[in-house]
């Protein structure tokens, strides 16, 4: 059940094996979600500073707040999808990187593990550290050099290593073919 | 003032008053539309890009659920504006 959702999101190949699916770190996630529920406190602290000096009718306070509220947890909400869908797949083939930005914005990209050169890890800060999460650089080859980021993941070094580990045996097992194909005597011989 | 002013200027508060009503009616509407469209499209999502099945079902059932309970309280209030 879980390969056919998946194939059926990002087209996996019948012999393509998912090795790690890799989202953003829980702290990124509480720091988007923190701002918006600091949001969430205004009508309230409104209230409290207000209330003393301004007869309002609860009704209308009510209406303003459960409005206030519930525009809150739309946005919470998007934040929420957000980071559940915002993924990177890396398979023994392939790495996938399905970028959700916004609620009408999703760009899917992939890129071939022979493709991939160097791999850079940033582990910037205090939380960072602490939590260890950072930066994902992908380097690739090719006329034009691309690089391909994933900010703010959890256990970067873990991620960097499986998917080194795929770069080299894909290369291997490249250079083993192109050495078969020189070795092999022509068939006009 | 006599019986004809009287009678104007309670017509003038009435027609106030239900402007002002059918403005709170008008903005709970607005919201629960703009809910709606935002729910489909949110859910629309977690039903076609989650990597499992079962945690769109989870996900909906309780974005609408405590959405269902602010439009409640925004209901009790708009019928409380209304009807007081």
């Amino acid at each position: 059940m879980y390969h056919s959702l998946l194939e059926r999101n990002v087209h996996l190949q019948t012999d393509e094996e998912v090795l790690m699916v890799v989202r953003k770190h829980w702290f990124i996630h509480l720091l988007d979600s923190t701002g918006v529920l600091i949001t969430g406190i205004v009508p309230f602290v409104l209230v409290l500073i207000i209330a003393p000096f301004v007869a309002a009718n609860a009704a209308v306070v009510t209406f303003l707040t459960a409005a206030w509220l519930l525009i809150v947890w739309m946005m919470l909400f998007t934040v929420w999808t957000n980071y559940y869908l915002d993924i990177w797949i890396v398979t023994d083939k392939r790495i996938i990187n399905i970028d959700q930005i916004g609620l009408f914005r999703r760009d899917v990209s992939t890129l071939r593990v022979e493709r991939v050169q160097d791999i850079k890890v940033e582990t910037h800060g205090f939380f960072a550290t602490i939590f260890n999460f950072g930066n994902l650089q992908v380097q690739t080859a090719g006329p034009e050099a691309n690089f391909y980021l994933i900010r703010g993941i959890a256990n970067p070094d873990m991620v960097r290593n499986a998917i080194l580990q795929r770069v080299d045996i894909a290369t291997e097992h490249k250079d083993r073919f192109e050495y078969n194909v020189d070795q092999r005597p022509s068939q006009s011989q | 003032m006599d019986s004809y002013t009287d009678t104007l200027t309670t017509q003038a508060q009435i027609a106030v008053e239900s402007a002002s009503l059918s403005v709170w009616t008008l903005a709970f509407g607005a919201l629960c539309i703009i809910f709606l469209i935002y729910s489909g499209v949110l859910i629309f999502h977690w039903f076609s890009y989650s990597m499992h099945p079962r945690v769109p079902i989870f996900v909906t059932i309780l974005y609408l659920a405590i959405g269902a309970v602010f439009l409640f309280f925004l209901l009790a209030s708009v019928l409380a504006l209304t009807t007081l």
